[in-house]
This record gives C-alpha cells, structure tokens and sequence, in this order.
C-alpha cells in the first residue's frame, strides 16, 4: 500500500458552488442565497462538504486504483467551511502502525483542515 | 391546501424509518456530475463522489421541507460495491439518534442503499447534521 496519496485539487468559485447544488439538488440557501448566507451564523456562503469529500474519493482512486474503491470505510468531520475561491486539495497518508488505514484529509490554500478522517481499505475478499 | 409543516429537530425520532428513496444511476446523471469533476471519467464506473449525492438526495426528499441553513458536520461511507452506471438504487433513511450540545441541534440520520434489482447492498452510511431549526 502506498505511503502516501496522490493529492486532488481544485478551485472552488461560486459557479462551481452553484454547479454542484444543481447537480445535486441541494439548494440550500447556505450554498447559494448569498444575502441568507451573510446573515447566518457562517456569515457568508460556505460550499457544499460533500463537494470537498469527491476529492478525497479522487485520491484514493488515482492511488490505489478504482477496484480499491469497492472496499473502502471513509468517515470523515467537516472541522472548517470552504468560502468562494478558496483551493482545497485532498489527501492523506498511512497512519501510523496501519497497513491498511489512511488518515485523510482536505486543506485549504493557507494549509488549514477543512476536512478530516480515516479511510479504511478492506481486504479484498 | 395546507403546507406541509417544516422538518425540524423536534420531527426527528430515533430509530423511525423515513421510507425509500430511488436513484438512477444514469449516463445523464454522470454526465451531469462530470462537467463539475471532469476527471471522474473511468469508463462504465460511478465516480465515488457521487455517494455522498446518493445519500443527500433521499435524506432531502424524505425528511423535508427542511428548514434552510442546515450544515453537514460528517459523514461515514461504508462500501460493499460502488454502484455501476446504468443500476438503479434505492436508498433507505432513518433516524439513528439525536441530540442538543451547547444549544446546536445535532441529528444522525442512518441510509442503507441496495441494487434495486438484486436487493444487494451496495453502501451504507451516516450523515450527521447540525440542523437549523
């Protein structure tokens, strides 16, 4: 198993907020009503989560290939919102003692979590 | 005609089962998500992404309306199998426990989604989510 994965990065405006909230149906005004987002508690729009998690799914595929993918246990904590432009990129590497569980995570471009977990890859059966 | 009321916390029931929702796993579908992922393109495969889209459509359909600002605060997925392009899913939802910690309203919302057509279970997760009313 490799150490580490190949990280996944992308950019994240406010199109790519609104693309995915059409793609996905999730129109919650968090995501997309700027006026409701600056008066909530995020004090501005915060992207979708789960739009961070596909790039963690992106580097375990692109590491451990895609028949990998069938025996995967993720769990992840979303611990800081992704704002409008912001570049996240998601990654991880072994932890520590494991062969087979990966500590994962996405950042943001000043280095700080936005996500954190662990992926646990099952033995193939 | 009446509204039907918001889903709030106070809806939520630990251990009620909220129904099922259905899921095409369709070229249109994939197609879709690929102009926002356009590296997700492994021929005949559902991009790994969309698991978490899976779930989010039947916990949006089944408890709803939600009342607006919710935030997702985790996720566990557990796969069995990834769904294939071209399978038709259907996702169950319920409630696994909630509760109130410094005046936030935090629910755990259990989904098991099974290949419609064989009934085999595909994945399974849990979405935990602070919700806003």
């Amino acid at each position: 198993m490799e150490r580490q994965l190949k990280p996944s990065s992308r950019h994240v405006d406010f199109q790519a907020i609104l693309n995915y909230a059409d793609v996905t149906n999730d129109y919650n005004p968090i995501h997309v009503d700027k006026e409701f987002a600056a008066k909530s508690p995020m004090g501005g729009i915060i992207a979708h989560g789960t739009m961070s998690v596909a790039l963690i799914w992106q580097a375990l595929k692109n590491t451990l290939g895609v028949e990998a993918l069938n025996r995967v246990a993720l769990e992840i904590r979303f611990v800081r919102p992704v704002r409008i432009d912001d570049d996240v990129t998601g990654g991880g590497e072994l932890k520590a003692g494991s062969d087979n569980v990966y500590e994962v995570w996405v950042k943001n471009q000043k280095g700080e979590d936005v996500i954190r977990g662990e992926a646990t890859i099952k033995p193939a059966s | 005609m009446s509204e039907k009321p918001l889903f709030t916390y106070d809806f939520y029931e630990p251990g009620k089962c909220y129904g099922e929702k259905n899921f095409e796993v369709d070229e249109g579908t994939v197609a879709k998500w690929r102009t926002v992922y356009p590296g997700d393109d492994d021929p005949g495969v559902m991009p790994a992404g969309m698991l978490a889209m899976i779930i989010i459509d039947a916990v949006l359909t089944l408890n709803a309306p939600r009342p607006p600002g919710g935030v997702h605060g985790g996720q566990t997925f557990d796969v069995i199998r990834m769904p294939r392009i071209g399978e038709s899913l259907v996702t169950e939802v319920w409630c696994l426990d909630k509760e109130i910690k410094k005046d936030r309203k935090w629910v755990r919302a259990k989904s098991i989604t099974r290949s419609r057509s064989s009934g085999e279970v595909l994945f399974t997760g849990i979405m935990t989510t602070l919700v806003a009313m």
